[in-house]
């Protein structure tokens, strides 16, 4: 008798530990405010990304390890194990995906209440429509006339890179991307079609993008398919610090992964036939493990992801793309006051001359792409440095710190302020009749962040 | 009730199987077209999962490997499920077959929703709104379904000693029928029954009457035999209670159904009560109980069957007209008789020498 209860018990038990554990999972699969939660309680802000200790006890697929790049082991076990790893950690996007998937089939004419301009050699760029006062850095850089005026800006832009010659139309294939940019457009990234036929091409109109349309193009994601995703990888392997993010569906072609740690985060998507070459495959492989070489947890877990044999959708764009892509762009958001400031000077030809060393094939009629480029140099210039006295000081404090050393101006006076923010108003008015430009500095980049959260 | 559960369960699995062969050998002969259900069936998609995936017989690379993994996997649903039937078909009681039901139903239903949805967790596929209704539904249908199904399957146990007291009594209703022929009275009877039914007495209380038991047996010391006995008492009770325009009684209803068929009625829910089965003959035939406005109750079986030896209790419980007019009662034929009176109050067993005293 006392068995049968026990028995009954623990059966009654086992399937309620069950049931909770389906609830728990069903939740994180299916409600997209939950796992974004979950996902920051194992791992915390994107600033100052830590592993929970105790949550990680847990198997949880937030806590799955990267693969270890092993050469005696073959390509194909590299290939599946990578294939594993992505989907086990970015399974956190699965709501999202679920949400875009119910927003391309349920929504049509999404992008009636959106802008759609031309940016001179660039067609159809549809801004989300965003809006802030400027700066007085702003106004430096000459954006603004003056601190205060409403300046239009997008939180990220997704380039969808097609080939020019193609044989299908611009219109026709813009048409059936209309409800992808619509949903990303509701994400604050202003999208594009961006056709392009040779990699200069492609980089005199990203570069002509970053120098005159900074606020939309700050964190530049691309996109591209077959010929241009082999382009894409190009571009970014000749510039990185223009990419914050790159997706590449099959690669036609090998592309040597950029030498120097990216910040760039890569996405490969792949058929299950990549195994089958061994040059592309290894360069696939290389591209993903550079991607996640970062001290910073998120991109050291999420920078590089390689995924094969996905579900067919039957989409214009893989759901796991648009993911990565407002994935890629939420951490930008944020975290940008980690990245280091892009190379002040660069000289005219600098593309040009990558393009050559790197021995990458270039086709012709570049020249209006060169053309296009040549603005750049002048508003990198213009990149505002954050020198100031408080700064001076702290690093001479801090010579030998090397974490301080490696940080930016940006960030040490968000760090500083921050800082003597805590220790009270006394502080803060003291620092302010000794470094008036300091402080400047911080509260100018302080409502930067405020209103880039809101 | 057990025989018709055996009836149905063993005629579902042999139908079961039946289906399965008809539809192996039309296929494997060509008997006819299954082009139509093969393409349904290839088709069909939940959540985006194909049926073979759904059974677990994974994903399907071809339309002929689809067709093949769905052959087996379905006649091994099928087949299975069908010796299950057979197999449950073979259990004694039916509380043991409800029970392995219960559990051949949950189980599976339950490792069925917990392992696609385990599935689907670590999945890699966006569900848009239709499918997510779709799982929703699934959910909601067969997770209550199966828990409640497994409740019963757990607690079925109340059932089966009621179940058991019904095996309990169509034995000895059989065995009472025998008795004019071995010549044997009620009493002995009883006594036999004590050595040879096993019944689950001991975790009864000895005097069950105090609980309400109204299935009554009335023992007389010069009794007739039991089948015979309880037709002429109930007869003789027609007689002599047909203008107390009494309400019919389950429990005479039980009794009658047991004499007239032959064959107890295990729906009684007061059998299942208590399996106690008496007849005071004697007494009956007199009125004097119903005269006096008394009614005398038996000992419960558990009695009898624990020592049959030892005196048994004498209760006598009055009762006025005015009660017994209210008490329920029914004959052989589902007319009213006297026998739901004697089992309306509560009282024990009265043996023949208790009775005679009474008498005198």
């Amino acid at each position: 008798m006392i068995l049968k209860r026990t028995l009954s018990v623990l059966f009654g038990s086992l399937i309620g530990l069950i049931t909770l554990y389906i609830l728990q999972g069903a939740c994180f699969r299916l409600v997209e405010s939950y796992a974004n939660n979950r996902l920051k309680w194992a791992w915390g802000n994107y600033i100052q990304g830590t592993i929970d200790p105790k949550l990680s006890k847990l198997p949880l697929d937030h806590f799955v390890q990267p693969p270890k790049e092993n050469s005696s082991v073959p390509l194909l076990v590299h290939l599946t194990n990578e294939n594993d790893y992505s989907q086990k950690v970015f399974s956190f996007a699965l709501p999202l995906r679920d949400r875009f998937l119910n927003f391309v089939r349920s929504e049509e004419d999404t992008l009636r209440n959106y802008e759609i301009r031309d940016l001179q050699m660039i067609r159809g760029v549809a801004s989300p429509g965003l809006r802030r006062a400027a700066l007085l850095e702003d106004v430096r850089d000459g954006i603004a006339r003056r601190e205060g005026d409403l300046i239009e800006y997008a939180d990220a832009c997704f380039l969808f890179v097609i080939d020019d010659k193609s044989t299908t139309g611009y219109e026709e294939k813009f048409a059936s991307l209309e409800t992808t940019f619509g949903f990303l457009l509701r994400n604050g990234m202003a999208c594009s079609l961006l056709p392009a036929d040779s990699l200069e091409d492609l980089m005199g109109k990203v570069s002509y993008l970053k120098a005159n349309h900074g606020l939309l193009a700050e964190n530049l994601i691309v996109y591209g398919e077959g010929q241009t995703a082999a382009l894409i990888m190009e571009a970014c392997f000749a510039r990185p610090e223009f990419y914050r993010g790159v997706i590449a569906v099959n690669p036609s072609r090998p592309v040597p992964a950029p030498n120097l740690k990216s910040k760039t985060w890569f996405l490969g998507i792949t058929d299950g036939d990549l195994h089958l070459d061994d040059v592309k495959c290894s360069m696939i492989l290389d591209w993903v493990r550079i991607g996640r070489q970062s001290e910073y947890l998120y991109p050291s877990r999420l920078g590089g992801l390689l995924r094969t044999n996905l579900q067919n959708e039957d989409l214009p764009i893989p759901s796991l793309a648009i993911a990565y892509a407002v994935q890629c762009n939420r951490y930008f958001k944020e975290a940008s006051v980690l990245l280091p400031v892009a190379p002040a000077q660069v000289q005219g030809d600098t593309h040009h001359d990558l393009v050559e060393s790197i021995g990458i094939r270039t086709e012709e009629g570049g020249i209006q792409a060169k053309r296009a480029a040549d603005p750049l140099p002048e508003a990198m210039e213009d990149e505002p440095k954050f020198d100031c006295q408080m700064v001076s000081e702290y690093r001479e404090i801090h010579e030998n710190d090397p974490e301080v050393n490696r940080l930016s101006n940006r960030e040490l006076v968000l760090r500083i302020g921050d800082s003597l923010k805590e220790m009270g108003e006394q502080v803060m008015s003291q620092v302010e009749e000794k470094d008036p430009l300091f402080m400047r500095f911080y509260l100018s980049l302080k409502e930067l962040s405020v209103n880039s959260t809101e | 009730m057990n025989a018709l559960s055996k009836a149905l369960l063993f005629s579902s699995g042999a139908v079961g199987l039946l289906v399965l062969i008809f539809f192996g050998a039309a296929i494997e002969f060509n008997a006819f077209s299954v082009n139509q259900i093969a393409k349904n069936l290839t088709e069909f998609r939940f959540m985006g999962y194909t049926l073979s995936q759904m059974i677990g017989m994974g994903e399907p690379t071809s339309l002929a490997d689809h067709l093949v993994k769905l052959k087996i996997g379905l006649a091994a649903y099928i087949g299975l499920g069908s010796l299950f039937l057979l197999g449950l078909s073979f259990f004694q009681t039916t509380a043991t077959q409800l029970k392995l039901l219960s559990f051949g139903i949950s189980v599976p239903l339950l490792l069925l929703l917990f392992s696609f949805w385990i599935r689907f967790m670590n999945d890699d596929r966006a569900v848009d709104r239709t499918d997510k209704f779709q799982l929703f539904a699934f959910t909601l249908i067969t997770y209550p379904s199966a828990v409640l199904v497994l409740w019963y399957g757990l607690h079925v146990r109340r059932k089966e000693n009621g179940s058991k007291s019904e095996d309990e009594i169509f034995f000895r209703a059989q065995r009472s029928r025998t008795l004019p022929e071995k010549n044997l009275t009620l009493d002995e009877s009883l006594q036999a029954d004590s050595k040879e039914v096993s019944v689950e007495t001991k975790d009864a209380p000895e005097n069950s009457l105090s609980e309400g038991d109204q299935n009554v047996l009335l023992v007389a010391e010069d009794a007739e035999p039991a089948g015979d006995a309880l037709t002429v008492s109930l007869e003789q009770e027609n007689g002599s209670e047909q203008d107390q325009d009494q309400p019919p009684s389950d429990v005479s209803a039980d009794v009658i159904s047991e004499n007239t068929d032959g064959v107890l009625q295990p729906e009684d829910p007061i059998a299942e009560d208590n399996g106690s089965l008496a007849v005071d003959e004697a007494e009956r035939s007199k009125g004097e109980f119903s005269d006096a406005g008394s009614d005398v109750r038996t000992a419960p079986l558990s009695s009898s069957t624990k020592n049959a030896e030892e005196p048994l209790e004498v209760e006598e419980i009055e009762m006025s007209d005015e009660k017994r007019a209210e008490t329920p009662s029914k004959d052989l034929l589902g007319q009213s008789d006297n026998l739901g009176e004697v089992e309306e109050a509560d009282g024990t067993l009265l043996d023949g020498a208790a009775v005679s005293q009474k008498e005198e």
